[in-house]
């Protein structure tokens, strides 16, 4: 794995000499050329492991009551290529369904009910890779609020005993690729493929003294209208 | 009653300095809607969503995101002290405290957040992700990325052209002692 990061890094520095694009004209927010919003169904599973057990594929722990989610991202552009810097804005707002099934013991504690959780928050994609004219990549983290209808059976676990909170920190960590460069479908330009990771937390404490909170790793399609 | 007659000094105030050339405070609502609509503000401002203005002089208070030309003072927020995104278009003289920081145009002064991109910068920078496009000072990261810089502490350093020092697990630098150079990496020009 560390060979693999050591020339992925090797390849981004090579790109480092390129000519200076020219400077875009400075333009207000979501005053954006082409098109405007992302739209982004996904699946996930839940996992016990933190996020940077997840980054580095170490000890990636199963959630004991197999929790599934499914649910729908929509963004909106703020900014696209600011100062020709590699880099798009979006707004993020999200509807995500947790299914919940539980049947052992502690029944008063785990619930069989659905959660459902909303999300909003601001999205940095990350463009520039010295792979993108093979396939195009982008790499987004948002950070914003999460709030959940009830405590979901992911959460009662992983903060077995201790506070829980249905407001939370969220963070969105995607990594999505071009799926008309995979597939050569051009009808798939604005299209991507890709895997993620969706988190909520609080911050070590400083949400409604929450620390620890819950990981789902994502699989999605997101296309652009 | 007492929040009533508060509302309605601060109402009072907003509506005066309306007036002024410059106000001493401003709510900035969305990118087109501010209260306290001047376009010049020596004092506090408070955008809330995208809020954009030309020139602000004093305190950003940054509620979501914020949007503004130029910049003398303090950038700070409602996260953790912190700014969630705070865009400067052309100049920055000051501290600057957001997740994500975005400079065009020259900035000067001290960046702190996730991610800081920026155009060319004088001064500290201290984030995860350090890029800056033209060229940068001091930059303390995880990941530190510039045309050109002075100096660079972080896991991965990156620049066309090192002035000074880079420090670092991976250090990639066109005129440094190799392009490539783990632990440390800086021009020989340096001694001449």
């Amino acid at each position: 794995m560390k060979k693999i990061i050591i020339i992925l890094l090797t390849l981004l520095s090579l790109d480092l000499y390129g000519e200076t694009e020219k400077e875009e004209k400075n333009k207000k927010a979501f005053d954006v050329d082409g098109k405007k919003y992302i739209i982004r169904p996904l699946y996930g599973v839940a996992t016990q492991s933190d996020i940077g057990k997840i980054l580095t594929f170490k000890g990636l722990e199963e959630d004991p009551n197999n929790g599934k989610m499914t649910g729908i991202q929509l963004e909106r552009y703020v900014y696209k290529k600011p100062y020709a810097l590699p880099i798009n804005i979006t707004l993020q707002s999200s509807f995500i369904i947790h299914f919940n099934s539980y049947s052992d013991k502690e029944k008063d504690y785990y619930t069989n009910d659905n959660t459902y959780q909303i999300n909003f928050g601001v999205k940095l994609y990350w463009l520039k890779f010295p792979w993108n004219k093979y396939v195009r990549t982008r790499l987004g983290i948002s950070e914003g609020l999460s709030y959940t209808s009830n405590i979901n059976n992911l959460e009662r676990l992983n903060q077995h005993g201790k506070n829980n909170s249905n407001y939370l920190n969220y963070i969105d960590l995607t990594l999505s690729f071009n799926a008309q460069d995979i597939t050569k479908i051009n009808s798939l330009e604005n299209t991507y493929f890709g895997i993620g990771i969706s988190h909520r937390s609080g911050i070590f404490g400083t949400i409604n003294d929450v620390y620890g909170g819950s990981n789902n790793i994502t699989f999605f399609f997101e296309t652009e209208l | 009653m007492k929040k009533l007659i508060l509302f309605l000094c601060l109402m009072v105030n907003i509506v005066i300095t309306s007036f002024s050339e410059t106000s001493k405070f401003q709510l900035g609502l969305t990118p087109t809607l501010n209260i306290g609509s001047n376009k010049k503000i020596n004092g506090l401002r408070v955008p809330l969503f995208f809020g954009t203005t030309e020139k602000v002089t004093g305190v950003d208070f940054n509620i979501f995101a914020s949007d503004v030309d130029e910049f003398i003072g303090l950038q700070s927020g409602i996260f953790l002290g912190a700014g969630i995104f705070n865009k400067v278009n052309t100049t920055f003289n000051g501290v600057g405290l957001g997740l994500v920081n975005l400079h065009g145009g020259e900035s000067k002064g001290s960046l702190m957040g996730v991610a800081n991109l920026t155009n060319e910068f004088t001064g500290l920078k201290l984030g995860i992700l350090n890029y800056s496009k033209l060229s940068s000072n001091y930059e303390f990261g995880v990941i530190n990325y510039s045309k050109k810089a002075f100096f660079q502490l972080g896991i991965i350093n990156i620049t066309g052209q090192i002035n000074g020092l880079q420090i670092g697990l991976l250090n990639f630098s066109e005129n440094g002692i190799s392009p490539v150079m783990p632990f440390l990496n800086f021009s020989w020009k340096l001694f001449k």
